[in-house]
């Protein structure tokens, strides 16, 4: 709007002027547009839709209006499926272990690197460096080297420590590695979030004596509060989202199946009607769960600019 | 404003190149080439190039080969859109899936047209077993239509140390009575392991990679145990009335699962209740840990299929310093007849219905078929064997030299074999929820680590117990009503 109004006032626009730019931003918004309407709105379209399909004779077709809601009526039928149980309290996990573990412990470390304290840097990059390799690299370097002949098995062995991949203990060795790597990419966040905030008033602390933990508690986290939301409600989202770290460890085992490995391993076959259906009861319970907790942590402390 | 015009031309162009992309870089120079993926598993890459080379000689056709441990994952969607490959050969394709959905090509006239350098018929080359098995009901179809073949038959069991049984008297066992009593000889001889402080332990096996080797054993039990009569009534899985609505019936362990919870039962007692029998942690050990468990003369016996020879080899980097073989299954039962559980026989080669080269590739098929590849197969895979009548391809020469190869052999010829393989919908738009092992959760490295866990009574009256809670929804998925 800007541009065109500047083109009527301005005479030394010309027409041809006009259509380059005109060219120019088209080509830019080009990109993003057809992102968003290809991998973004038809996908989810596709998707609800889906879930009001179902397969005969192995092509999925719509369902009749008289049975419009069987995808979700079959949905909430396997809700008494000791598996289905199971699945999922084993996501509503990863809500514990990303918001009230990672977190919390990513916080503390982003505290101590921003402090720069001894081997800060040498800390850094230990946890910066599970943040930038894959996934199944990671995986492959933990379950080897945990297990019965990785680097620390012998270790375990001599503890009588054994099968850590193996029955209860498999979900534990799950949930410390979304702990362990996940502690990376928080900290990435935190740290540019906490070298952000003035120095003028960490020097203010000091020069009035406060102590690093009432620093740390009355200053540092305020300012970092729009991060540390923002990680919340990653780690919310964590619920639908794990599924690689159970599928390369434990193959979704022992108790180690989550709701988005399940999805992904339906999402395989023919009938993507089940995991549409899924997908969309999870989309409508969690996402105003997830907005009224992102309001609620909003509301917690002000505005925070510098 | 010709220059502003050039972005736009140049993606255009880009993705025009792009979208001739496909076809696996098959270019014009190709001319009539067959291109063919074959899944990189425990046969390796040598046969195919050999089978290739042949058929070059023979027809003057060229077949360019890929090797890829990733093609499962691209499946679908290459014959949904655009196959890079005119023949895919793999395990766990979802071939009745996608010949419901129209991708695959209808092989009718391949298997009634006669294989080179033979009188037979492809369907006549074929095992029974596995002619059977590759029709189907397809996408618009009235009648059933071939739309695979399968791709190898597979023997899989007990692999044991000739040598060693030989120089301490141990008797290959014929029974179940007899391999525990074989175990515990073992054990009581406590052979020293050279070079080290450990004695010579039964078995070894892999808990963390492979620990459903243990199936091939346990089936085959089954099937003695229960007959494969009602193995083939279990397959259907419909229930006592025939309809598809207590199809969960199958699970029942007081009934229809009543052998399978016996013969697992077997196993337990063999291996996880008696730890002794294997090399310590064993269900946490990975499959190059039990190889070479087995290759250093730590163990006397490995559950394995046909593929131990090449993949042994080849994780030990040569060949192994003694002879080895496969085992019959030891009766479950003192009058159970030999059976063999044909492992390899999910495997299946298909023809994408939109294939570049059709035609070329149902006649690299039909050579495929002849006493000739077949052989060259078995040679290069050391012992596996594809899913047609050897009887006419002569291996005495090889089976001389290399006694794992032989024992296959007879495992496969001196066998009734069966297979578990359903034709019912609900196995296969279920992904893996109704095998076996419902929701494909093998019980025995659980079951090994901890002797309260996965007890015979609870495992299997929890899975009963999910296939009576899930079995409406699986029906609803894969659109079976009565």
């Amino acid at each position: 709007m800007q541009l065109l109004k500047r083109q009527r006032i301005n005479p030394i626009y010309g027409k041809k002027k006009i259509k380059k730019s005109s060219i120019f931003v088209l080509l830019m918004l080009l990109y993003p547009v057809l992102q968003f309407l290809i991998m973004w709105l038809f996908v989810n379209i596709n998707s609800i839709l889906l879930s009001f399909k179902t397969m005969v004779r192995g092509e999925l077709q719509f369902v009749k209006i008289d049975n419009l809601f069987a995808n979700f009526a079959n949905f909430f039928d396997s809700l008494k499926q000791d598996k289905v149980k199971e699945m999922l309290l084993a996501s509503s996990a990863y809500l514990v272990v990303s918001c009230f573990v990672t977190l919390p412990i990513s916080l503390i470390f982003s505290y101590f690197i921003f402090k720069k304290i001894a081997g800060a840097g040498f800390f850094k990059a230990i946890f910066y460096l599970p943040s930038i390799l894959p996934l199944v690299v990671l995986t492959l370097v933990y379950k080897l080297t945990l297990s019965k002949d990785g680097l620390l098995g012998p270790l375990f062995n001599s503890l009588g420590v054994s099968g850590l991949f193996v029955g209860d203990s498999a979900k534990w060795m799950v949930w410390l590695f979304c702990i362990w790597a996940g502690i990376g990419y928080d900290v990435i966040l935190l740290t540019s979030g906490m070298s952000r905030i003035p120095k003028e008033i960490l020097e203010s602390c000091k020069m009035d004596g406060i102590p690093p933990i009432k620093e740390f508690i009355k200053i540092v986290i305020p300012l970092t509060w729009p991060t540390i939301t923002t990680l919340f409600i990653f780690g919310m989202m964590s619920v639908f989202n794990v599924y690689l770290q159970p599928f390369f460890l434990t193959s979704g085992q022992y108790q180690t199946m989550t709701i988005g490995l399940k999805i992904y391993q339906e999402s395989g076959g023919a009938a993507l009607n089940s995991p549409a259906t899924l997908g969309l009861v999870c989309s409508l319970i969690g996402a105003p769960i997830i907005c009224s907790v992102r309001y609620g942590l909003n509301k917690m402390y002000g505005d925070v600019s510098f | 404003m010709k220059k502003c015009y050039m972005p736009l031309v140049a993606m255009v162009g880009l993705l025009s190149l792009t979208s001739c992309g496909g076809g696996g870089g098959r270019s014009e120079d190709d001319g009539n080439a067959v291109y063919v993926c074959v899944y990189d598993g425990g046969y390796g890459s040598e046969w195919i190039n050999k089978v290739a080379e042949d058929y070059k000689k023979l027809t003057g056709v060229e077949v360019k080969a890929t090797v890829d441990s990733n093609i499962l994952n691209r499946i679908e969607s290459q014959l949904k859109g655009n196959p890079e490959f005119d023949i895919y050969m793999s395990h766990d394709i979802n071939w009745q899936n996608f010949a419901t959905r129209g991708y695959l090509a209808k092989l009718d006239d391949l298997y009634s047209s006669k294989v080179y350098n033979s009188e037979k018929t492809f369907e006549q080359r074929a095992i029974p077993a596995g002619v059977k098995a590759s029709k189907f009901m397809g996408k618009g179809d009235t009648e059933e239509h071939y739309y695979k073949a399968c791709y190898t038959q597979g023997a899989g069991g007990l692999i044991y140390n000739i040598d060693m049984f030989e120089e301490h008297g141990w008797k290959v066992p014929t029974t179940y009575d007899e391999l525990v009593a074989l175990c515990k000889k073992i054990n009581d001889d406590a052979v020293p392991v050279p070079n080290s402080r450990d004695t010579v332990k039964p078995f070894a096996w892999s808990g963390s990679d492979r620990e459903y080797y243990w199936d091939y054993i346990v089936f085959e039990w089954w099937a003695q145990l229960a007959g494969i009569e009602k193995l083939e009534t279990i397959k259907q899985y419909k229930g006592p009335t025939g309809k598809y609505s207590d199809g969960y019936e199958m699970y029942n362990p007081t009934s229809y699962y009543k052998e399978l919870k016996q013969a697992y039962t077997m196993w337990r007692d063999l291996v996880a209740t008696n730890q002794n029998n294997s090399i310590p942690q064993s269900y946490d050990a990975s499959l190059l840990s039990a190889q070479s468990a087995f290759a250093n003369g730590k163990a006397a016996m490995i559950p394995y299929a046909q593929w131990a020879q090449y993949e042994l080899e080849h994780a030990m980097d040569g060949k192994l310093s003694f002879n080895y073989a496969m085992m019959k299954a030891p009766k479950a039962k003192a009058d159970a007849k030999d059976v063999n559980y044909l492992v390899g026989f999910g495997d299946s080669m298909i023809i994408p219905e939109k294939a570049y080269n059709k035609e070329g590739a149902k006649d690299f098929l039909r050579y495929l078929a002849s006493a000739e590849a077949c052989k060259t197969f078995t040679e290069s895979t050391g012992g596996s064997f594809l899913a047609f009548d050897y009887s006419d391809v002569d291996l005495s020469e090889l089976e001389k030299t290399n006694t794992y190869m032989k024992s296959v052999h007879e495992k496969l010829t001196q066998t009734t074999q069966f297979n578990l393989a359903s034709d019912n919908p609900i196995t296969y738009f279920n992904a893996s929820t109704v095998t076996p092992w419902l929701n494909n959760e093998i019980p025995y490295a659980l079951a090994a680590s901890d002797n309260s866990k996965n007890t015979p009574d609870a495992l299997f009256d929890a899975m009963y117990k999910d296939a009576k809670d899930g079995w409406s929804n699986w029906l609803a998925i894969a659109g079976l009503s009565d």
